[in-house]
């Protein structure tokens, strides 16, 4: 947890997501946990794709790269210079979060992503989503909370 | 509201308007010199400037240069024309990101039932 709270200070030298704004994201994915026993996960960076058309593929490998929590968990993927997002739910969880309520919730962050507010809009969809799927029993929180990494996503 | 609560308001407010005039004891003097009537010794021209020009400047200085040093704490904002250099940062991931997902097979990308949506900006 320490390197990663480490490399979360970089991330502000490096110009990416303030410190504040990763703090209020990641305090969002914990209240949903406990408060709605939704298992909801946010990747903000771009992905280096072989292929720009393949963008959804490989988000969606990105939420098979979940394991375990992939058959329930739900993935929101930000990518701001690429400018798209994406909203994966697991199986498990379609019925609680249907396919309409994603779509709300990406169309309120790209919303405010074109304003230039990348936290709030990830925050609000996180908040759309875990009403949407309403209050179940609680979720333990995850031992590793933020991990910074150079993703590759790339297709054969 | 009854009769009685409409009269009590009624009498208060004539009492309170009227009242001063009607306690005439000479202070309200309409006639005559009245302090306040003649124009006083006036600013220099120094006292002048200080006045008007230099405090309130001063203030607006004083209140701009916190603002200023408040803006620049959170970093330059994001603006989607400017693109985005950052590493990749994975809230609620998985705890080694990049082995996750070089270990996803090929049919576990695949894997039915996802759902889900997608938009840009």
């Amino acid at each position: 947890m320490a390197p990663g709270k480490e490399k979360a200070q970089a991330q502000l030298v490096e110009g990416g997501l303030p410190v504040r704004a990763q703090q209020r994201i990641q305090d969002a994915i914990e209240t949903t946990r406990r408060e709605n026993g939704l298992d909801v996960s946010v990747l903000v960076g771009d992905l280096a794709l072989d292929d720009p058309s393949q963008f959804r593929a490989g988000v969606e490998r990105l939420h098979a790269a979940l394991g375990s929590r992939a058959h329930t968990a739900v993935l929101i993927v930000v990518a701001p210079g690429q400018r798209r997002a994406e909203v994966v739910t697991g199986p498990g969880v379609r019925r609680r979060v249907p396919d309409r309520v994603c779509a709300l919730a990406v169309l309120s962050m790209t919303t405010a992503f074109g304003g230039g507010d990348l936290s709030g809009g990830v925050v609000d969809a996180i908040r759309q989503i875990a009403d949407a799927a309403g209050r179940r029993e609680s979720l333990a929180p995850l031992e590793q909370s933020m991990t910074s990494a150079e993703l590759v996503a790339q297709h054969h | 509201m009854n009769r009685r609560s409409c009269l009590t308001a009624a009498a208060l407010t004539v009492l309170l308007t009227a009242g001063p005039a009607l306690a005439a004891d000479g202070k309200y003097d309409m006639d005559g010199p009245q302090e306040g009537g003649e124009p006083g010794p006036g600013l220099s021209a120094l006292e002048t400037l200080a006045l008007y020009v230099l405090v309130p400047g001063l203030i607006l200085l004083v209140i701009g240069g916190l603002a200023w040093l408040q803006g620049g704490r959170s970093g330059p904002r994001y603006r989607p024309a400017r693109g985005w250099d950052a590493t990749p940062v994975w809230f609620a991931g998985p705890p080694n990101p990049t082995e996750a997902v070089a270990s996803v097979g090929a049919d576990e990308a695949a894997l039915a039932g996802r759902g889900g949506a997608s938009g840009s900006w």
